[in-house]
């Protein structure tokens, strides 16, 4: 049963460094998703996993063995490309057909095998067809069936969903995870899109310029990030900068921020007088009348953009501070929803368990939250 | 001044009828966006409009002038490339200055203005590069740098935001917005991508199979979808087929099988007639005791922004989405669920029924 | 349009009415001759067939050099690839007799290889065959060394165009390379390896320069069209002609026809599959994709290049400095280069005229066809009709060049219009024919490898006319392809020999002057000259190839 480990994978291509060291588990049956930016490295390394390229240092095991110096054909590996790649030359059935043939199996038994696993994957009726006169969709779904097909248990998948329009997109998203978990493989998915990783994995690695900045599960990820590039490279967050005013009870401490209004946060392991940036994401803002006032974390400020987002609004508040933050007010949360229009002052608050604080980056936020180190 | 407008346009490729009598106004100052699926024919229609492509029927009138029998360089519209097609052997300067020095402004004059230009979209410090040296989002930024230069009221923008990064466009998208509204420009916008849609437009056509199937702002396509298809693709309604029995005055009750029925405050419906219900994944209610019960398992659930999206196996053998913010829901669990009368969508049932629809959306199940 | 049709298309399809206007000539010397009765026609069917043994021997091995040549050029990243790729290139670029001769030093004299290994004389004889098949082992030597960038060329562009996702696909799906290569890319590149085996057997059946130099007694069809040019025999000589142009047309146009119709996949029918040999090429294919035996294949093949190109032109390189005062073994100074051409054999003066001749005439039709093939690139890429004339430009790039000599002579000379007599003019407008071609399809490849369509419609609705998106967009975008179809035509025309000695006159340029002089036995003199005509077109390639890089 497969089982990935990589153990200080480094690869370079020329002066630039692609991989700068990764360390990963893979436990059987898992579904992991590798979500970064264009550019970090995520193809390389799933490609470093499946034998197309081999790393400049360090190891690949599958199943315990070490597999760094086996080609891909005898890895055991399914992988999906983010261009689908079904051979041009061969309709969808001899797609599927072709990694049980050239394995040499017999040809009753390869026949069961493509066959049972198009009717798994529902797409029996398109056998005869060839991949251009296939939809984007279908033709992945194909894709997949062939990597199956070769018997793999290990599914790479580089950005599998990238070429599909947003909204076929979402519905293959849960076809996918429903096929993985249903045939009980393990899974590596590579994406891009936060949304695709928090939807679909049991664990995101996120990965910044060839390292890997954070591993954990999509609601710890979103919930508990462990600093704040992950935090607001996982759905954005508003950036406060301020400092620890005053050490309250109960891990509260007091955080007077720039625009010297002190708010109640959760912050443990800082002194008083410590610079730190609360950050909370947009959902976890709300927009009060003035009547409210009394409540406490209220901060003060105009509308300056307003957009209904089908689910939600989004209001762009430039705070007194001079601060602009993004808060997103959900339909469902209550019966009725008031609507603010631009220009419109606003009190916007938040709850003291929501908002995150970490230290003031030493490198500056702006640094901090780019996607290049 | 910008003003457009389409009257009856039609266009034929050998095998498919790419547009279908499209009709369409686009006001002076307007953010318009035409949104549909790949091959809806957005693209063929930005290309019509442009004189890149002749239409085999209809008329485009820029500021209520006919400009069909218009060259491209004399319509007064600029269309921004789907994959920006850059000018490869000019630097970004130049590219942006092309359409300044068309117009035969002096070498100095022509630079000045380009960068400016450039300044707007905050490249002015690359403006010595050649477009291969930079990423897709810069060479995104001076495509649309050199579509403005280009000095016309009107922008034909083709799925401008497609190749960036989705946290990098789920920013960038508003301030594209600002900076053709703060410039007084008119715009078309073509995209497959209801968020960006939604982020920008003022109002949003919606495109399927080279029809223009609603027009609207993003209020009114949201809350009033008038098919299933665009029920389905703007606002991922959950879809099920059923059987209207009682219709009176505000009230009509569906039986979507396995003794379900639902109840909405929706009209227009005859009884015994076929129709296709909607309900957004949103609009259900863990527990409760409202109207309209439904009782299923829960098959899976997945994370998202803070929110969970529940997989609902229904008893009645039909699966529904079901969005919320409770952390408490278990895989394999009893589950009821609720839903207001007046968030139960109809729409007229289809010739193929919900298949269609859904093949229609997602082009597979 | 007007001036297409009467330079380029017009001489190509004029050899098809002299049989038909002269056919009392015709029939008078190759059918009933009064002397020798139908000795000519036998004459004429016996060079074919040799013609036929020979081109089809050296596309075979062609392919079986070219294909892994082409594959390590196209997917390999290795140091002195770029060395590899101008080393399979350079018989397009030098001069085909300087060539032929350096082959025949290297191969059958003791300066050659035969000297090195110390043998005392040539390791082969110029008559020596292979045994059983009577084709000339040094004629089909100098055939491949001569179309073996055909087939590479045409494979590694194929190969480079090939998107390689498919083939990490395959091997992830379990195939071993070798599979791949059978079962994802072969049937892919297919049409290539057809046109480029058109292509190279063209080329070698119309082959003049360098086979009349290496021919001994041996005479391919394509020779036997200029000696009975020479000997006045003109219907023999245009019967013969036609014969090649038709075959070459019999050969190209279903393969053409073929190729455009399909989007350029053939699907070979499952012949192995069917027949249960699958699992035997299975096992066979697995066992030999080890790497050690891929690279010993890859080694065996630069190895071959080396010898059959790299070789030759450094032992006429070192020829000619051992035969510069004297030959070397006789000590005779008669035998020596200087004695040549500046003693009482006198060839100077020839040579210079002959350099002088070479670069007018190279120059002038270059330049003449870079202005014809923009405007009929622009018109084959925009009309529907563009198709056709695109295969019907094809025609002078296969049709043997002394077969298009001819047609050129009947039609302009005496026997026809009558108003160009043989001399550079001649040789220019002949020149011309093929130069066309040459450039047209290198801008084409451009044309079709850039965006450049949509660079023109981003002009256009920027507010450009057509005229200025032309002079802006167009043109600079293609400089790079009218600049390599410059070079090659150029080089191609220095080298030029089997259309340009039936078209001379006493023009005669430098790649003639070399047949010439191995045929006087002036050796040292034609050692000199070829050398000369080697380094020219190398240097020249050089400096162009420097002048368009630094951009
Ligand atoms: N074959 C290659 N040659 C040179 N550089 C490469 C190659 N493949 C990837 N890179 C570089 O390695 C880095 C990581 O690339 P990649 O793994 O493709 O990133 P991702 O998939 O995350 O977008 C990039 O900077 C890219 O330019
Ligand atoms: N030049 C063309 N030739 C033939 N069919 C075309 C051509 N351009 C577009 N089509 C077809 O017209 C339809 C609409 O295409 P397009 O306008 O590109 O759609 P979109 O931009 O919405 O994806 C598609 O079915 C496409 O295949
Ligand atoms: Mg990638
Ligand atoms: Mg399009």
């Amino acid at each position: 049963m497969p089982e990935v480990k990589l153990v200080n994978i480094v690869k370079r291509f020329g002066n630039i460094t692609a991989l700068r060291g990764i360390n990963l588990t893979v436990e059987n049956g898992e579904y992991v998703c590798i979500l970064g930016p264009s550019g970090c490295g995520k193809t390389t390394l799933l490609r470093i996993i499946a034998g197309l390229l081999k790393p400049d240092e360090g190891q690949v095991y599958i199943d315990g063995e070490d597999v760094t110096h086996k080609p891909p054909e005898y890895r055991g590996v399914g992988f999906v490309f983010q261009s689908i790649a079904l051979f041009p030359h061969m309709n969808s059935w001899e797609n599927v057909l072709y990694g049980p043939t050239v394995k040499g199996l017999d040809k009753s038994i390869s026949h069961r095998i493509a066959r049972e696993i198009m009717r798994t994957l529902k797409t029996i009726d398109y056998s005869g067809l060839y991949p251009g006169e296939l939809s984007g969709g279908i033709a992945q779904m194909i894709a997949i069936a062939r990597a199956l097909a070769t018997g793999a248990k290990l599914l790479l998948l580089d950005e599998p969903l990238g070429a599909l329009d947003p909204r076929i997109r979402v519905d293959l998203r849960y076809e996918l995870r429903r096929i993985v978990k249903g045939l009980g493989l393990t899974a590596i998915h590579v994406t891009h899109n936060q949304e695709e990783a928090l939807t679909i994995a049991d664990r995101i690695v996120v990965m910044r310029s060839g390292m890997v900045e954070a591993y954990d599960t999509p609601e710890n990820l979103y919930w508990h990030p462990k600093n704040l590039f992950v935090a607001d490279f996982i759905g954005k967050v508003n950036v406060l900068e301020g400092f620890i005013k005053k050490a309250l009870t109960g891990g509260k401490a007091l955080v007077e921020l720039t625009g010297g209004i002190s708010i109640e946060v959760y912050a443990k392991g800082f002194s008083e007088g410590d610079k730190v940036v609360v950050a909370v994401r947009p959902e976890n803002f709300e927009i009060l009348d003035r009547s409210e006032a009394d409540k406490p974390n209220l901060l003060r400020g105009v509308v300056t953009r307003a957009r209904f987002m089908g689910d939600y609004y989004r209001y762009d508040v430039t705070l007194e501070s001079g601060e602009r933050v993004t808060v997103n007010t959900p339909l469902y949360r209550s019966e009725k929803i008031q609507v603010r229009k631009k220009g419109e002052p606003v009190l916007v608050r938040f709850d003291p368990e929501k908002a995150l604080v970490y230290a003031y980056p030493k490198r500056g936020i702006e640094r901090e939250l780019s996607i290049e180190v | 001044m910008g003003s457009l407008r389409l009257v009856d346009i039609s266009k034929r490729f050998d095998r498919v009828e790419a547009l279908k009598d499209v009709d369409l106004e686009i006001y002076d100052g307007e953010y318009a966006v035409v949104l549909g699926p790949t091959g809806a024919g957005k693209t063929t229609l930005l290309r019509i409009i442009a004189g890149l492509l002749r239409q085999d029927n209809g008329e485009v009138y820029i500021n209520e002038v006919q400009v069909d029998d218009l060259p491209p360089e004399e319509r007064g519209v600029a269309l921004f490339f789907q994959n920006f097609a850059l000018f490869p052997h000019m630097t970004v300067l130049d590219n942006v200055a092309f359409s300044l020095r068309v117009k035969g402004l002096s070498l100095e004059e022509s630079e000045r203005k380009a960068m400016d230009i450039l300044r707007m979209v905050h490249l002015d410090h690359r403006a010595y590069s050649y477009p291969r040296e930079l990423s897709g989002g810069m060479q995104q930024r001076v495509a649309l740098a050199r579509t403005i230069a280009a000095g016309v009221d009107i922008l034909l923008l083709d799925e401008p935001l497609s190749q960036l990064d989705a946290k990098i466009k789920s920013e960038i998208q508003y301030e594209l917005r600002d900076l053709a509204k703060s410039l007084g420009l008119t715009v078309l916008h073509v995209t497959n991508d209801v968020e960006e849609a939604l982020a920008v437009a003022d109002r949003i056509a919606i495109l399927n199979k080279g029809e223009i199937v609603q027009v609207g702002t993003p209020v009114e396509i949201m809350e009033n979808p008038k098919t299933a298809f665009v029920a389905s693709f703007i606002a991922e309604m959950n879809l099920m087929e059923g059987v209207v029995e009682e219709s009176s005055e505000n009230r009509v009750v569906v039986d979507i099988g396995g003794g379900f029925k639902v109840e909405s405050s929706r009209n227009g419906f005859k009884k015994g007639e076929l129709v296709i219900v909607g309900v957004k994944p949103s609009s259900f209610k863990i527990g409760g005791d409202g109207k309209n019960g439904l009782t299923g398992k829960v098959e899976d659930w997945v994370f998202s922004f803070g929110f969970r999206r529940v997989t609902v196996q229904l008893d009645n053998g039909s699966r529904v989405s079901v969005k919320t913010e409770r952390k408490d829901i278990e895989r394999g669990s009893s589950i009821s669920l609720t839903v207001d009368p007046r968030d139960v969508y109809l729409f007229p049932y289809l010739k193929g029924g919900l298949r269609t629809v859904l093949a229609e959306v997602s082009g597979v199940f | 349009m007007v001036a297409l049709a009467v330079l380029v298309l017009l001489p190509t399809v004029f050899l098809a009415s002299f049989p038909i206007v002269y056919f009392d000539e015709v029939r008078y010397e190759v059918f009933e001759n009064p002397l020798v009765g139908d000795e000519n026609l036998r004459m004429i069917i016996s060079v074919l067939l040799f013609s036929f043994k020979l081109s089809i021997s050296a596309v075979i091995i062609d392919l079986v050099l070219g294909i892994p040549l082409a594959f390590l050029l196209a997917r390999g990243r290795f140091p002195g690839k770029t060395l590899l790729e101008t080393l399979v290139t350079l018989p397009l670029v030098i001069p085909t007799s300087g060539f032929g001769f350096a082959s025949l030093l290297t191969w059958t004299t003791v300066s050659g290889i035969g000297g090195w290994l110390g043998l005392g004389r040539g390791i082969l004889e110029t008559s020596a065959t292979i045994p059983g098949t009577g084709i000339p082992i040094l004629m089909l030597i100098v055939h491949v060394s001569l179309t073996l960038p055909y087939v590479v060329r045409t494979l590694q562009a194929k190969l480079v165009e090939l998107n390689p996702v498919y083939e990490d696909a395959s091997r992830t799906l379990g195939a071993t390379s070798l599979t791949t290569f059978r079962k994802i890319l072969l049937p892919q590149i297919l049409p290539a390896v057809f046109s480029g085996s058109v292509l190279a057997f063209a080329r070698s059946l119309g082959e003049t320069g360098a086979t009349m130099v290496v021919s001994g007694v041996r005479i391919t069809a394509a020779i036997a069209v200029v000696r009975w040019e020479f000997e006045f025999k003109l219907g023999a000589a245009a019967f013969l002609g036609l014969i090649l142009v038709l075959i070459t047309w019999l050969i190209i146009l279903p393969v053409e026809l073929l190729l455009t119709g399909k989007q350029g996949i053939i699907k070979p029918p499952p012949l192995i599959y069917k027949t249960g040999l699958e699992k035997v090429f299975l096992k066979l294919e697995s066992k030999l994709s080890k790497r050690g035996l891929r690279n010993l294949l890859y080694v065996v093949c630069i190895f071959a290049v080396a010898i059959l190109v790299v070789i030759p032109v450094i032992v006429v390189g070192e020829s000619v400095v051992a035969y510069w005062y004297a030959d070397p073994y006789t000590g005779k100074r008669e035998g020596g280069v200087v004695y040549q051409l500046l003693g009482p054999p006198n060839y100077l003066p020839a040579i210079l005229r002959a350099t002088a001749i070479s670069f007018t005439s190279a120059f002038v039709s270059t330049y003449i066809s870079v202005f014809l093939s923009i405007p009929l690139a622009y018109i084959i890429e925009r009309y529907r009709f563009g198709r056709v004339l695109r295969a019907i430009l094809k025609i002078p790039l296969v049709v043997p060049s002394s077969a298009l000599g001819l047609s050129t002579l009947l039609m302009w000379g005496p026997k026809f219009m009558g108003l160009i007599t043989p001399g550079i003019w001649l040789i220019i407008l002949t020149h011309i024919v093929f130069s066309v071609p040459v450039i047209v399809e290198t801008i084409i490849a451009v044309y079709e490898g850039s965006d450049i369509k949509l660079y023109e419609d981003a002009a256009r609705t920027l507010g450009a006319n057509p005229y200025y998106t032309a002079e802006k967009i167009s043109l600079p975008v293609l400089k790079e392809g009218i600049i390599t179809g410059a070079i090659l035509s150029f080089t191609h025309s220095l080298g030029e020999t089997g259309a340009t000695m039936i078209v001379m006159g006493s023009d005669i340029p430098i790649s003639a002057l070399v047949v010439n002089m191995v045929e006087s036995l002036a050796i040292p003199a034609a050692l000199f000259t070829s050398t000369y005509l080697i380094f020219i077109s190398m240097a020249l390639i050089f400096v162009f190839r420097l002048a368009t890089r630094r951009k």
